[in-house]
């Protein structure tokens, strides 16, 4: 862009002068840029060899849908829930429900017949693990009027009766709730599979298998954490399908808007796919898998490469339009002299960002997420120093006239002005605005709920609903008791002490209900001697004997999920009305001290388990781990930025727009009640690497020009506007970058795309109105500190 | 004309199965099946046989002394146990009628509750107490019946055993013996089964039996030393019998149901 102060013969040295002074005295830039456009094979070598590198990891990726991802593997609850895994085989089914219309018996023979169909045929099923248990697979426990016992099928395949299931399933309490609905209108079969992490392909077999054997007026629904990770696994494959081609449309647009000139994109076009391609595929290469989050891995990286030639080909552009007469490989070289320190500065706390993650944060997805950001902003930083210049001095020349943008120019020269003329009023604005959204952010909470990775209307959640509604509901507690050794568990005092300890959980409001193989030796015990209901054992070897007589009777694996075949190990489960975070703290907080007293008391050992407790625990770690992962990554941009501007009062001007976004941030979370959970807890610590990159660029730009003597009028003018222009190109197209991850199927990568995107523009606009008014305060401070 | 065609293949079959057995030495399937079936198993025996059931790396024992007893028309099978502890005293009797017409019966006696308890007839593939053998395979005692299997002769292994499959007659059969078909080995010398595997009913692997050991008492070959491995669970049980011996003519109110209670304190 032409500077308007300045005509006559020394106009171009004095351009040329402007261009080339950001940079440090004691640096040769020139150099560096004249190497490049010197050797341009060589600079396209060491820009594409890093890209080659790390597409090598792209063959070597793997999907990995599940929230277990999440959970730190030496977490109590998690090693608890791994051995009830080894042991019960009942973790993280799949879970199918058959549903008669509301109120109308699922005690029928068409239903009890595909039950008993689906039963057996889904144990056959590639993926499916043996123990499908249902109605189908449950045999009642009787008293014949000898005394005997009697364990006939609930179902009978030889000859259905549904008035003779009817009554045995009445007989069996435990069943209640569990695997038929309080109304007796649904149906329940539980699918254990092989790998609930990668369950895609049985669970739509288990879908076509249950749509083929429901009765005509019966609805199927699929549930169960393994359900979910499949239908997570469809999400990203399908968000992978739109997100790329989204990115590119939008990312295309911008840039067309900003460069003004359609072969002007193809440069940032490379760029931007070989920084995507770089942190993708280091993320094969560190053996890493590709989770649920990493999905907005790609779009988030173009989206931050992009703002990198914005600038360096504005750059360019104005240096062309300075001196038309001069060789493009001239103002290339004073484009690269002008942007260079400025983009490797912002790269380095963009990736210092992203690191902070890496550091900060427990969980692996996230942590990785950073890492791997981090490679992929500092590739196409590298991209946009060699190969970008080589591309956009053939490709991006515009005529001078269209070389600036009046109406754009103009008024973010007016916003610089305005700032600078009344920094007071600017600085009280801006604290009345963070104040509010501080007051805002406050309302932020901790929370995670599995229900909000998918969208209103998902047959998961419809399925969730109608376990919440008609049965006990789909949220486990377990509760993985040690007897110490082999036949411990079956004397008469542990399962006295069992059944306590089940009585005492089901007595915590939330807990729907809890079955334990207490359930079934009290039953023996009852029908075998006449006692009354809820009477138990007194003689020691009473329930070692009930079990012997059962296994000599029926199926010995009918208690396989129960009780393990040492006799050594018991499970008791608890069914939660809801699987949201923060109503089950209390419940689990409850539970985790009855366990500790119960476990005191007893001297059998105890651990809670299941997927609530899990998710307990690592939603704790992440609450925990939180500010020290923000302040982790504020930190390392802070200090970055002083030891690279070589400034403290310029390092924490520049700051100031990233925490002012980061707060915004807080309060749109806080207003649209959006929780913290695993993928919003990111957006800070990413926000905080992208959003210093506005202050960087302007406080380079600022300072600068104030050190050559211009007063702060001056200095905000001329270049300093076109830095303005840059910046916001590059927040508008970050932004929509990152208003792509919206599209997805899965509500918390939308808020998480979304939630960037504001803290982006938050912090645009924080720099564009704190820098002038801040350094209108300090505007001889500044001086001084540069010369 | 369709029927000299018929008559035609018919001999032509004749005359090739005929030619088939004569080169496998006049060996069938059914020849082998009907060899193991004739098995003298009449003698009177006893020992204790001890029950391991494996489950990845884990294990319980079960232990009880036995008598094994036929009369004419029933074999009897009295177990009581002393292993493990908990179950000490727990008496096991089974009548097996050979009349097809005859439900079998069984019996446990219970300490805790001082009762002895009618234990359901069983289906044949049911678990025989919580072990890998079904109760089919106690009844069968290591022979295979010939009204259930269709058999064919698999030539012979490289020890020498013949090669002996069956299949199930029937769907149905298959679904109440539990199996839908065999390959076993069998000992030319004993007529005795060594190794087995079967498949379920729709033909996929299930079950494997090896035989390790063989003890005659009389006329009568038992199994002292085998394992039974489930493919489906992988769980396994390995089975032993010692002290095995001829038992004197039995104690027949050891087999009297009423008065099973007194049964493990009585065994000889």
């Amino acid at each position: 862009m032409t500077n308007p102060e300045q005509s006559g013969n020394d106009r171009l040295d004095v351009q040329r002068c402007a261009i080339m002074d950001a940079g440090f005295p004691d640096i040769e830039w020139p150099t560096v840029s004249t190497l490049i456009l010197g050797l341009p094979w060589v600079s396209a070598l060491i820009g594409l060899l890093p890209v080659a590198l790390f597409a090598v990891g792209l063959g070597w990726l793997e999907r990995d849908p599940s929230v277990d991802a999440f959970v730190s593997h030496d977490h109590p609850a998690w090693q608890a829930r791994e051995l009830a895994r080894e042991t019960f085989g009942l973790e993280d089914p799949a879970i199918v429900v058959f549903a008669q219309e509301p109120g109308t018996s699922a005690f029928n023979t068409p239903m009890l017949a595909a039950i008993d169909r689906f039963t057996d045929e889904a144990a056959k099923l590639d993926g499916a693990a043996p123990g499908v248990i249902s109605i189908g697979s449950e045999k009642a426990i009787l008293a014949s009027a000898a005394g005997d016992l009697e364990t006939p099928e609930i179902i009978n395949p030889e000859a259905i009766d549904p008035q003779a299931s009817l009554a045995l399933y009445r007989q069996m309490p435990a069943l209640a709730r569990t695997l038929v609905s309080e109304r007796e209108d649904a149906l329940m079969v539980i699918v254990p599979v092989t790998d609930p992490n990668r369950a895609e392909a049985v669970t739509a077999a288990l879908r076509d298998l249950a749509l083929e054997v429901a009765p005509p007026g019966v609805s199927v629904h699929l549930s169960g954490v393994a359900t979910m990770n499949a239908r997570l696994a469809e999400h990203i494959a399908g968000d992978t399908k739109i997100f790329l081609p989204a990115a590119f449309v939008v990312i295309g647009l911008f840039l067309l808007l900003a460069l003004r000139r359609g072969q002007a994109i193809i440069g940032p076009i490379v760029v931007v796919i070989g920084a995507a391609v770089s942190a993708v595929g280091a993320i094969g290469l560190i053996g890493s898998k590709y989770y649920l989050i990493t999905t907005a891995l790609p779009v988030v990286v173009m989206a931050i490469a992009v703002a990198d030639c914005i600038h360096l080909t504005l750059a360019y552009q104005t240096a062309r339009a300075a001196d038309p007469l001069g060789t493009r490989a001239r103002a290339m070289e004073a484009a690269i002299d002008k942007v260079a320190l400025p983009i490797i500065l912002t790269s380095v706390t963009t990736a210092l960002g992203f690191a902070g993650l890496a550091i900060g944060s427990p969980m692996k997805p996230i942590a990785e997420f950073g890492l791997v950001g981090a490679v992929g902003v500092m590739v196409a930083c590298l991209l946009s120093l060699t190969v970008l210049p080589l591309i956009q001095m053939r490709l991006a020349d515009l005529p001078p006239s269209v070389a600036r943008a009046p109406l754009l120019d103009s008024s973010l020269a007016r916003i610089a002005q305005w700032s600078a003329l009344r920094p007071g009023l600017a600085l009280a604005l801006s604290a009345a605005i963070v104040g509010g959204a501080l007051a805002a952010a406050a309302q932020v909470e901790f929370d995670y709920e599995r229900r909000n990775y998918f969208a209103a209307g998902d047959d998961v959640l419809v399925a969730d609903d109608l376990l919440a509604a008609r049965f006990a509901g789909g949220n486990i507690l377990d509760v993985i008791i040690d007897g110490g050794e082999d036949e411990a568990l079956l004397t008469a005092t542990a399962v006295s002490q069992i059944v306590d300890l089940q009585r005492r959980i089901n007595a915590i409001p939330g807990v729907g209900k809890v079955t334990s193989y207490g359930d079934a030796i009290g039953l023996m015990h009852e029908r075998l001697n006449a006692a009354p209901p809820g009477a138990l054992p007194d003689r020691s070897d009473a329930p070692a004997q009930y079990m012997f007589l059962y296994e000599s009777s029926g199926d010995p694996a009918d208690f396989n999920a129960q009780l393990d075949f040492g006799r050594r190990y018991a499970m008791v489960r608890g069914y939660l009305d809801n699987g949201e975070y923060s109503s089950n703290k209390p419940v689990i907080q409850k539970a985790s001290a009855i366990v500790r007293a119960w476990s005191q008391e007893t001297g059998l050992k105890a651990s809670l388990s299941g997927r609530m407790a899990v998710n307990d625990g690592w939603m704790d770690a992440l609450k925990a781990s939180h500010p020290f992962t923000i302040a982790a990554a504020v930190l390392m941009v802070w200090i970055a930025t002083w030891v690279l501007l070589r400034g403290f009062v310029a390092a924490s001007v520049a700051m100031l727009p990233v925490l002012s976004g980061i707060v915004l941030l807080y309060a749109a979370m806080g207003l649209a009640r959006i929780d913290l959970a695993p993928a919003t807890s990111m957006c800070a610590a990413i926000a905080a690497g992208l959003g210093v990159d506005f202050g960087i660029h302007l406080v380079q730009e600022l300072r600068s020009r104030m050190a050559r003597g211009k007063d702060l009028s001056a200095a905000l003018s001329g270049n300093y506007i076109t830095v303005m222009r840059a910046c916001f190109f590059s927040a508008v197209s970050l932004g929509a970058g990152f208003t792509v991850v919206a599209l997805s199927e899965t509500p918390v990568l939308r808020w998480f795309g979304l939630l960037i995107a504001f803290a982006a523009l938050g912090s645009l606009l924080g720099a564009l109105v704190l820098v002038p008014a801040i350094a209108s305060f300090t505007s001889r401070k500044w001086s001084s500190s540069h010369a | 004309m369709h029927k000299m065609a018929l008559i035609a293949v018919s001999a032509a079959a004749t005359v090739s199965f005929s030619l088939a057995a004569s080169a496998q030495g006049g060996m069938t399937g059914d020849t082998i099946a009907r060899k193991i079936a004739d098995r003298p198993n009449a003698d009177p025996r006893k020992g204790t046989i001890t029950f391991v059931m494996q489950d990845q790396g884990r294990s319980r024992t079960r232990a009880a002394k036995m008598l094994r007893t036929e009369t004419g028309a029933t074999h009897r099978l009295l177990l009581a146990f002393d292993t493990p502890a908990t179950i000490r005293g727990t008496s096991f009797l089974s009548y097996d009628h050979k009349a097809a017409s005859k439900s079998d019966e069984t019996w446990l006696y219970l300490p805790a509750t001082s009762r002895t308890r009618r234990v359901p007839a069983s289906d044949r593939a049911d678990s025989f107490m919580g072990t890998e053998m079904s109760y089919g395979d106690v009844k069968d005692s290591f022979i295979f019946g010939l009204g259930d299997y269709t058999f064919a002769y698999g030539g012979r292994a490289a020890n020498g055993r013949y090669i002996l499959k069956g299949t199930a007659k029937t769907p149905q059969i298959a679904r109440e013996i539990g199996y839908g078909g065999f390959t076993a080995e069998v000992d030319p010398a004993t007529w005795f089964p060594r190794t087995i595997t079967f498949t379920d009913p729709a033909g996929k692997r299930l079950k494997s039996v090896s035989v390790r050991k063989l003890e005659k008492v009389g006329a009568s070959l038992t199994a002292t030393d085998f394992t039974v491995t489930n493919h489906v669970t992988g769980r396994a049980t390995i089975v032993t019998v010692s002290g095995l011996a001829k038992a004197s003519v039995a104690d027949e109110t050891l087999f009297d149901p009423a008065r099973l209670d007194r049964a493990s304190g009585r065994m000889p």
